[in-house]
């Protein structure tokens, strides 16, 4: 008899903890933040974009607003301010009457493409605000289902088009139809290399720092470095764009690209099968057999910046659209050392400077509240600053000159928030420069969305559409993945691998995706 | 002895197995949760297959999704690598297979062997240690060894024999063998408790005859344990069969550390589809390579089971 009893009892126990995996976090306790929000979640995004949109009004009581979930980028798991951010936030929001209240909801960027993906078929508990930098483009954000189109709200909140140049806006496209919002940048840089100011100065080079020197230079440059100090590598990663002088047409894969970065050029090609690559291929092997990349490099985290705080590196090529910005950018990200800039390249713009866009998800279930929270994340200053920065005060304070900087007491490992990532908003030009006392570091950034002297690619706003050689664009993709980084990265004889490298590519069909590229990109420019 | 086998294998009647459902009611609720939990975690998910035949759409979900024919299969077979990937995922699984099973039998013969107690346990403990390793910390272990620049085996041996260092990880050819040997070296251990503790269930008396008759060590274990031990090989080896289309994820990604110039010696369906994925998160074509994997695993479990049956029908899984 007890051991029957204990056999119902365990079955009891063991189907209770069943119904409690299934039940819905909001069931089991969880804060679900989704009152208010009534239109089904299937709905196909096309008929969402048919529905007419007006203003978002406020009705009734905040407590009945609809809360939207707003992703926030983290890199660690410590956001334990989140809470009181989100507290503050709201309440601002409700100062306003703004009709809606956000639910921060901080995701770390290691699990970020994983997080998304589930969040993104969740129903129950939805993400409303996400953006799709490292975990997608807008094609097959699209493509996917995953966001909605925004075209109904143009009329709207009209300044949404109206901030950046528009082919900036092309990109966040797909078929004409507006389905992402880019995020405020440059749109526009130069390849910079920075070094150990220490190290310049040993080798006697400071009368080139801030200055555009030619290759030739560089490689002196590098040649004296590793004279004086050969325990130290001079690259981190060598997959730099603006060096290499491509368009990468929105592919990192670089399957199909536009020369000179896009200026002045109308014919897609085959980067791989140019004399360009080839020779930065020979000069990367021999940056390599000089000693100047680092040791085991397929299998190094090669991030300058880490290689230099650690004392491996003793400089690294990056990206700015400003000597002083760059400077501003080392001062974050070097904490061990003084730096020193070079410029390599002119500034241009292409569709690899626009970096991050932001979007409503498919499973929104109320567009027009996410939107409104959208709009104001771009346009009212206080807002964005509560996602760049936290609160004044507690996380961060402002000085004389309008710069930010960690709140007395506080530091990185105490701030409980992220706010080295204003860049991962929709506006970063609405926040303050932090820890930097460049107080042009966004108005200089806003200034050249309006710099007519700056030379883009032609190729800026177009989206390839891939879906009718999807099969050979995976297969090449795969291809690149498999000989790109070595031949970068100059742990391989050039000439054989680049010829083996382009057979496989041709026997997949870069020629077919090539031929489809310049087809759309022919319509793309005509359509102009 | 053929009606005698056809007596046992006969289906009792209803009857008789209601009454015998009654008679252990409390063995079979004690059950329950565990077949709901099958159902709920192997069964109820199986539904998310018919998405390899659709045109995923997030927006719609897994059944208002437009359907899309085979087209979420073609990009598995539309390169070189559908070739490299299956070819890979076929040769390393039977690999595994013969060689785990042999090393595996041959440790739990030794520790069947082996009288002090003390010592037995220490090895049992010592050999498991490996299959409890992340294989994310197995590879760093193995960077440790194959380093360029500072691995022992270029620095500690090669160097030392005058011999060139050896850039491991731009050379496939190694790495056939390096998985293998890591793949055997992590998972020796468990399987081979797997048949000591089938070993020591032996009826003693065997062992007990064969050793008045003079029988040696070696013909005992080939006589005696080797037969005992077939039908739990061949159920091992029918189980192993049926994910003979999968793959150790960690082992082909991180133990190479997802390096491009070893693809052509690490890329499984797993890893293949894993990449492409990360790519554009296409939900259709990665349930399709799941598909597949999943089907083709199942024929070739069905075959095996068929052929052991047709052979020797005790042995046979079912």
């Amino acid at each position: 008899m007890k051991r029957k009893l204990v056999s119902v009892l365990l079955v009891i126990a063991m189907a209770m903890s069943l119904c409690a995996c299934a039940s819905s976090p909001k069931e089991a306790g969880g804060s679900s933040p989704d009152k208010g929000q009534e239109s089904s979640p299937s709905e196909d995004s096309n008929d969402k974009g048919k529905e007419q949109a007006g203003a978002f009004a406020a009705a009734g009581d905040p407590a009945d607003w609809p809360v939207i979930k707003v992703e926030t980028c983290s890199f660690t798991d410590a956001q334990e301010k989140e809470a009181e951010i989100e507290k503050a936030l709201n309440e601002y929001l409700v100062s306003i009457n703004a009709g809606v209240q956000a639910d921060l909801l901080p995701i770390t960027v290691g699990d970020r493409a994983t997080q998304l993906t589930l969040m993104l078929t969740d129903t129950s508990d939805p993400i409303d605000l996400f953006a799709w930098r490292w975990y997608s483009s807008v094609n097959d954000l699209v493509k996917n289902g995953q966001c909605i189109s925004l075209e109904k709200y143009r009329d709207v909140y009209p300044e949404l088009w109206e901030m950046f140049p528009e082919s900036v806006y092309d990109t966040c496209k797909v078929n004409g139809e507006q389905f992402s919002l880019p995020g405020a940048d440059s749109f526009s840089n130069f390849q910079v290399y920075a070094m150990r100011k220490d190290v310049a100065e040993e080798i006697g080079v400071m009368d080139l720092v801030d200055t555009k020197i030619t290759m030739e230079q560089f490689n002196e440059i590098l040649a004296k470095a590793e004279a004086a100090h050969p325990e130290m590598c001079w690259h981190g990663d060598t997959f730099v764009k603006p060096l290499m002088g491509v368009d990468n047409l929105g592919n990192d894969a670089l399957i199909g690209v536009l020369m000179n970065r896009g200026v002045g050029e109308t014919q897609i090609v085959n980067y791989y099968a140019t004399e360009e690559f080839r020779n930065y291929c020979y000069q990367c092997k021999e940056w390599a057999d000089n000693g100047y990349i680092v040791d085991d490099p397929l299998n190094t985290n090669y991030a300058g910046y880490t290689l230099m705080n650690d004392g491996i590196g003793g400089g690294y090529m990056f990206e700015g659209y400003s000597i002083d910005y760059t400077y501003s950018l080392m001062k974050a990200q070097i904490s061990s050392y003084d730096t020193v800039i070079f410029q390599l390249t002119d500034l241009m713009g292409d569709n690899s400077c626009v970096y991050n866009g932001w979007q409503i998800s498919t499973v929104c279930k109320n567009p027009d509240a996410a939107m409104k929270l959208l709009y104001l994340m771009y346009t009212d200053e206080n807002v964005a600053r509560y996602f760049t920065l936290g609160i004044e005060g507690v996380t961060y304070q402002v000085d004389e000159n309008g710069c930010a900087w960690y709140a007395d007491g506080v530091d990185v490992n105490t701030a409980g928030w992220n706010m080295s990532a204003a860049w991962f908003y929709p506006n970063e030009c609405l926040s303050l420069p932090f820890e930097t006392d460049y107080k042009e570091y966004f108005s200089a950034m806003e200034a050249l969305w309006s710099d007519d002297t700056i030379q883009y690619s032609n190729g800026m706003g177009f989206v390839f559409d891939n879906s009718s050689v999807y099969d050979q664009v995976a297969a090449c993709t795969a291809t690149v993945d498999e000989y790109r980084e070595a031949l970068l990265m100059g742990q391989v004889d050039v000439d054989s691998y680049l010829e083996k490298f382009n057979a496989e590519l041709e026997a997949n069909g870069i020629n077919e995706i090539i031929a489809e590229m310049q087809k759309q990109f022919e319509v793309f420019l005509a359509s102009k | 002895m053929k009606t005698a086998k056809k007596l046992t294998a006969a289906r009792p009647p209803k009857k008789f197995v209601l009454k015998r459902m009654y008679k252990y009611r409390f063995l079979y609720l004690l059950a329950v949760p565990g077949f709901i939990y099958l159902i709920i975690n192997n069964y109820m998910p199986m539904v998310g297959l018919i998405l390899a035949f659709k045109n995923y759409s997030f927006a719609k979900g897994i059944f208002a999704s437009p359907w899309c024919g085979l087209s979420n299969f073609s990009y598995l077979f539309s390169s070189k690598w559908a070739k490299i990937m299956f070819r890979n995922t076929i040769c390393y699984n039977l690999a595994f297979i013969v060689l785990g099973t042999v090393l595996a039998i041959f440790v739990a013969i030794v520790l069947g062997e082996i009288r002090n107690a003390r010592a037995k346990q220490f090895y049992q403990t010592v050999i498991l240690i490996p299959h409890l390793v992340s294989m994310v910390l197995v590879g760093y272990l193995v960077y440790a060894l194959l380093s360029y620049s500072n691995g022992f085996i270029n620095k500690g041996i090669l160097e030392n024999l005058g011999m060139e260092g050896i850039n491991w990880y731009t050379e496939p050819k190694y790495w056939p063998f390096i998985l293998t040997i890591v793949h055997l070296w992590k998972g020796f251990g468990f399987q081979s408790i797997v048949f000591y503790a089938t070993i020591i269930g032996f009826d003693k008396t065997y062992y007990e005859a064969a050793v008045v008759d003079g029988a040696t060590i070696w013909q005992q274990i080939t006589k005696i344990t080797l037969p005992l031990l077939r039908p739990t090989v061949i159920m091992l080896t029918i189980m192993s069969l049926g994910r003979m289309f999968a793959s150790d994820f960690g082992l082909f990604y991180q133990v190479p550390m997802n390096t491009g110039t070893l693809y052509t010696a690490t890329t499984t369906i797993d890893t293949f589809v894993y990449r492409a994925m990360m790519e554009d998160h296409d939900v259709g074509r990665s349930l399709a390579a799941g598909f597949l994997q999943s089907i083709l695993g199942f024929v070739v479990v069905m075959i095996t089971n068929t052929v052991v049956r047709k052979v020797d029908s005790d042995s046979a899984l079912f």
